[in-house]
């Protein structure tokens, strides 16, 4: 049996390009921040957060705005004590019933020195005054002891046939017919353009701007759902006819129309061979209004060329890897291209 | 400022002495020299940035194996949903095949076959070892191993190895 071997792989040399672009990143690149510099944000943010709350709280605190809890004895009716409905817990109330409470200690307060007066058994105490013939007695002036003294806030208690213990609910009713658990919904947002890269959390790619920056936007204003006016079709006379890339200095490429839904705009990043993770680009969305840019629609497809020289001021000529985003997210790459920065 | 040194060598020397490595094992995947040389890059950088405490040259290349295997998968999976706009021209890798050197059938396995007969066959690791880098249990290693066999016997038509 004859004896295999792998010397393909195992004597496999790396390009001496690969080993100097290789050395040559580490010049541009950082080494990694340490924990404390990288979270520094979120350490100040959170600490922010813990002042500001500490802050609230000691106000809160100083001027002693604790809520007390609700006594049923503050609990007042209005209206028909049958009807529980008319029940109003407020704060008017409550301090009405707190004012009514304190002149009624008064008054207790009064009766009761004339109350201890020794009295015997056998006495009977009669009203001392009768009502009038005008005022009719009220049921509480009926069923208000007249022996001996009382607790002023025994009588105070409203009578148990209400239901007191039902507190009601602050929201108002909901008009027939609404959902409560719907919330009112936003003018919906245009779909990001979601880079693979950046879901992958590489600091080094260039995140694609969103599509909907506009400075229009940046006001402060609530952004209606807006729809995006039609775009007019840019002036073929004016686009001059490209030979290649090479000639050029710039990407020239087809994306489907249907991938260009709305306005055509493409959101494109280049990179040099062996430049690794530097991405160049990432400023702008190329529409066909842009001045580095021409377009031209033929059989179906978006032709659209823009100079990556003038662009993102490109000195070295080299091979380029460029990437397209259209502004559903959807990205198209190409291989590198030679693009020559003399021309 | 002190240069870090990486099991006594400093960064320029750890790629020069392992570049063969890490292109192999880049080019075993990607099967590309342009993704190659991407991936190529990024890993020595993340060496570089991320400064792991390595003491030995065997750690070292056990460190970049793995790190080579992360970062070709990763590179896949990003490149996965973005859309060819045409055909490439790179040139692709092509090994010889009127000889007994098998190394084009080991780029046609599955990975997980691959990754083993690689490091078994070419790196000459132990099982252990490759069960390590891998994160493997031995078992089943042997046992990948076994069946990547097979599976090279029959791409390959010969004998076995």
């Amino acid at each position: 049996m004859k004896k295999v071997n792998f010397d393909s792989l195992t004597n496999l040399k790396a390009p001496e390009s690969f080993i100097e672009n290789a050395i040559n990143a580490t010049k541009t690149q950082k080494k990694k921040p340490l924990v404390f510099i990288k979270y520094s944000r979120a350490l100040a943010a959170v600490a922010c957060l813990v002042i500001v709350c500490a802050v609230s709280l000691g106000v809160y605190f100083k001027e002693d705005r604790v809520t007390p809890p609700i006594d049923p004895s503050f609990i007042v009716e209005t209206g028909n004590s049958k009807d529980s409905e008319n029940t109003q817990y407020t704060d008017k109330n409550i301090k009405e019933t707190l004012k009514n409470d304190k002149d009624f200690d008064k008054e207790n307060a009064q009766n009761s020195v004339t109350d201890n007066k020794p009295t015997t058994e056998s006495e009977t105490i009669e009203p001392s005054e009768k009502p009038s013939s005008t005022t009719k007695p009220t049921e509480d002036s009926k069923d208000e002891p007249t022996v001996g003294p009382t607790k002023p806030s025994e009588s105070a208690k409203p009578s148990e046939s209400t239901n007191t213990n039902e507190i009601p609910t602050s929201s108002p009713p909901l008009k027939p017919g609404t959902n409560p658990t719907t919330k009112p919904t936003k003018p919906s947002d245009k779909p990001k353009p979601t880079l693979p890269d950046s879901s992958s959390q590489d600091p080094n790619y260039p995140a694609a701007p969103p599509p909907e920056q506009s400075p229009d936007s940046t006001d402060g204003t609530p952004e209606l759902p807006s729809v995006s006016p039609p775009i007019s079709k840019p002036d073929y006379a004016a686009i001059r006819e490209y030979k290649s890339v090479h000639d050029y200095c710039e990407i020239v490429d087809y994306i489907e129309t249907k991938h260009l839904t709305g306005s055509k705009r493409v959101y494109c990043i280049v990179k040099k061979r062996g430049a690794g993770n530097q991405w160049l680009g990432g400023d702008d969305w190329f529409s066909p209004e842009h001045i580095c840019t021409t377009w031209k629609e033929k059989n179906g497809y978006t032709y659209f060329a823009y100079s990556i020289t003038n662009t993102y001021n490109i000195t070295e000529s080299g091979e380029y890897l460029y990437l397209i985003y259209n502004e559903n997210g959807q990205g198209f790459y190409s291989k590198y291209i030679y693009v020559n920065a003399n021309t | 400022m002190a240069e870090v040194l990486f099991a006594g060598l400093k960064y320029e020397d750890v790629v020069r002495e392992y570049s063969s490595t890490v292109v192999s094992v880049c080019i075993m995947r990607l099967k590309n020299w342009a993704d190659a040389e991407d991936c190529f890059q990024n890993i020595f950088l993340s060496l570089y940035q991320n400064s792991p405490k390595i003491e030995t040259k065997e750690h070292l290349k056990a460190w970049l194996i793995r790190v080579s295997i992360n970062e070709c998968t990763n590179y896949i999976k990003k490149n996965r949903k973005l859309l060819s706009l045409h055909e490439t021209k790179e040139q692709s890798v092509n090994f010889p095949t009127d000889t007994l050197d098998i190394s084009w059938a080991l780029v046609e396995l599955p990975p997980k076959y691959r990754d083993v007969l690689y490091l078994y066959y070419c790196e000459k690791y132990k099982v252990n070892e490759i069960a390590e880098i891998l994160g493997y249990n031995a078992n089943t290693v042997k046992t990948l191993l076994k069946r990547g066999r097979e599976k090279l016997k029959s791409i390959y038509g010969g004998d076995g190895i």
